[in-house]
């Protein structure tokens, strides 16, 4: 099937769970009764996607505060900062490294399992890349950002291998760090093709928010197989890059903004996604938000991908009444 | 030698009570508070960035841009001819703009960062840094009218933003500083770089008048940014290193801003080593007029790793000699 829908990561806390994670944090309640309500959210948030008929899933994340500082609390010789502002009124905590990075065992695998053993459509392993967990850290250990990107490389391939090993099909490594510095293009390369050589499942990256313009010859020779791109945040200007040079790998086209709480109608998504068939054949398009939605509401969260399924439905019948 | 952060400092903390202001942006979000109860807000986190300053010993302090959205629409919202559309990477960092519109021309309405200032002014006896970003990073980080071009807008800035300058200078900006980080991302000095210098220096008063580069380094337009009529350069020696050579070689009649004070990471520098360095580079340079600061925005940091750098900075100054 052609114009497969997914998702990038993240979607949002329900406020019990956010509750908890607070009081959870205050030593209020056990691990035990935390990790019960994110195991019912990540339930939920399964049961949604195969509602709206998505193709390829994800858990969601009810487990993790952020992509960058989830992996250093599981790490050795990492911790986690203070609060630092990301934008706006949002603040994030960062990690720091103080140490020798080195895993305590397998990260995301336990969960994986769990929320793949929940469908029977395939659920994505999600992980954050070495370039940008490199990026998004303190370093007071390595005193080199190709060393630290090194090592946090040789962690991140650890987790790949498991998740392989426990049956994962896609293996989504995000690198939304990737496209502020063209010059570090080569150690992004070298970072996340340590981590995905030799991987049999279908290795994904997504990046958002940055100006690809310099990035793009790089983007296409990237050690993945799909590439996930915000588009519509920026006004799918990349499009005029796809049709001035040709993009060869599969892309996940981001026809959802993330960042609004408006609700996109379902033929401005139609129309973002015939734009993408403009300059990419069905078969390599994959339809999904620009990025994660964990800064939406449930409810916009929930309307903003049904109204991305039913889009898609519509397109692809489209196409299917072209023959 | 004297000293003083670059800019920004964190407005939150880790602690409930340094949050107050985040609450305040939510409830005021919410509708559940008004803009005078944010407002209200701001300062008490601005008394406490000015507070953390005096007590680490800065020489020059700024209210920590508190109140500012962001260093692109914190301005563009108070120019005319904006829109503020969606978010856009910061240089290489993982913080966001919301990226400005043009709708036209800009045009000054009224004072846009003035306010703050005389609202700091009142709350410390130290001279108060203003922070005005330059037309360059405003620019080149905003999208110009359909069929109009960065380098237009950037030269359409210029006016707008020396009625900001003017306005400082006449509210007791003690030093006026302009930011272009973007700067440190071209080759060659943008020709509105130096309109915009003329014009800045015109309508600065009596304030010390500085340009900021940071993100990076300069060292292939140092001889034009030191031929700019400012008062003072500041310049990023840490992300920024490779201007170190460049910059030994030149002999200055202006102010330095030493920026080797590393704001994007926690990892504390020892204040003889930076001591050290500063006075080698007041040595070579000649500079009468050294000072000592952050190399970024002390937002980058948690608030308290920044007031460790605050200390760090003021007792690398005394030890550069002079200062506190």
């Amino acid at each position: 099937m052609s114009l497969l829908t997914t998702h990038v990561g993240s979607y949002p806390k329900p406020p019990e769970l956010q509750r908890a994670r607070t009081r959870f944090s205050r030593k209020e309640i056990s691990a035990a009764a935390l990790r019960a309500l994110e195991e019912k959210a990540t339930r939920e948030w399964i049961l949604f996607q195969e509602s709206i008929d998505l193709d390829i899933l994800v858990d969601g994340e009810m487990y993790r505060g952020d992509m960058a500082t989830y992996f250093a609390e599981n790490l050795d010789g990492a911790q986690v900062s203070g609060l630092v502002r990301s934008y706006g009124n949002r603040y994030y905590k960062k990690p720091l490294v103080t140490g020798e990075l080195r895993r305590r065992g397998p990260i995301t695998v336990d969960w994986w399992r769990f929320a793949q053993a929940l469908t029977t459509r395939p659920v994505k392993g999600m992980l954050t890349g070495p370039y940008t967990m490199m990026d998004w850290s303190f370093d007071e250990h390595y005193g080199s950002r190709r060393d630290l990107a090194m090592a946090f490389a040789r962690v991140i391939r650890e987790e790949v291998l498991d998740l392989e090993r426990a049956g994962a099909k896609y293996i989504q490594v995000d690198e939304p760090a990737l496209s502020v510095r063209a010059d570090e293009m080569p150690l992004v390369h070298d970072a996340l093709g340590f981590v995905t050589k030799g991987v049999k499942a279908k290795t994904i990256t997504h990046t958002c928010f940055g100006n690809y313009e310099a990035l793009y010859a790089d983007l296409a020779r990237l050690p993945v197989d799909q590439v996930d791109l915000e588009m519509s945040n920026s006004g799918l200007d990349l499009l005029d890059l796809f049709r001035r040079s040709p993009f060869p790998k599969e892309v996940a086209f981001g026809v959802i903004d993330v960042h609004t709480h408006v609700l996109e109608t379902k033929d401005l998504v139609k129309e973002r996604i015939r734009r993408a068939l403009e300059v990419l054949p069905p078969e390599r398009l994959l339809i999904d938000p620009d990025c994660g939605l964990k800064t939406r509401t449930v409810e916009e969260a929930q309307a903003k991908m049904a109204v991305m399924v039913a889009a898609t439905k519509e397109i692809r019948a489209e196409l299917a009444a072209k023959g | 030698m004297r000293a003083g952060i670059l800019n920004a400092y964190p407005r939150i903390g880790d602690t409930p009570e340094e949050q107050a202001l985040r609450r305040a942006i939510a409830r005021h979000d919410e509708g559940e508070i008004s803009d005078q109860d944010l407002a209200d807000a701001q300062q008490v986190a601005s008394r406490l960035a000015l507070q953390e300053q005096e007590a680490a010993g800065l020489d020059v302090v700024t209210d920590g841009l508190v109140g500012w959205h962001d260093p692109v629409s914190h301005l563009a919202r108070g120019l005319g001819g904006f829109d503020v559309t969606g978010l856009l990477r910061w240089f290489d960092t993982n913080t966001y703009i919301r990226q400005p519109a043009a709708r036209g021309p800009p045009t000054f309405t009224s004072p846009i960062t003035v306010p703050a200032l005389e609202a700091a002014r009142r709350m410390t006896r130290r001279p108060v840094k203003a922070v005005v970003t330059g037309p360059i990073t405003l620019a080149a980080y905003s999208r110009p009218v359909d069929g109009g071009s960065t380098e237009r807008l950037a030269y359409d800035l210029i006016a707008p933003l020396a009625e900001e300058v003017r306005a400082l200078a006449a509210a007791g900006a003690a030093v006026i500083q302009v930011d272009e980080p973007s700067l440190t991302q071209v080759r060659r000095l943008p020709a509105a770089a130096t309109d915009a210098a003329t014009a800045f220096a015109r309508a600065k008063g009596g304030a010390e008048l500085v340009l900021a580069t940071y993100f990076g380094g300069v060292s292939g337009i140092l001889p034009d940014l030191l031929s700019l009529p400012y008062d003072s350069l500041a310049l990023d020696l840490v992300q920024g290193a490779e201007t170190l050579p460049a910059l030994r070689r030149v002999r200055t009649e202006k102010g330095l801003h030493l920026a080797l004070i590393d704001a994007r990471n926690t990892r504390l520098e020892v204040p003889a080593v930076i001591a050290k360095e500063a006075r080698d580079l007041v040595a070579a340079t000649g500079t009468p007029r050294p000072f000592l600061t952050t190399s970024n925005s002390l937002e980058f940091l948690p608030r308290a790793k920044a007031r460790e750098k605050l200390r760090v900075l003021a007792e690398a100054a005394r030890l550069a000699g002079g200062g506190p």
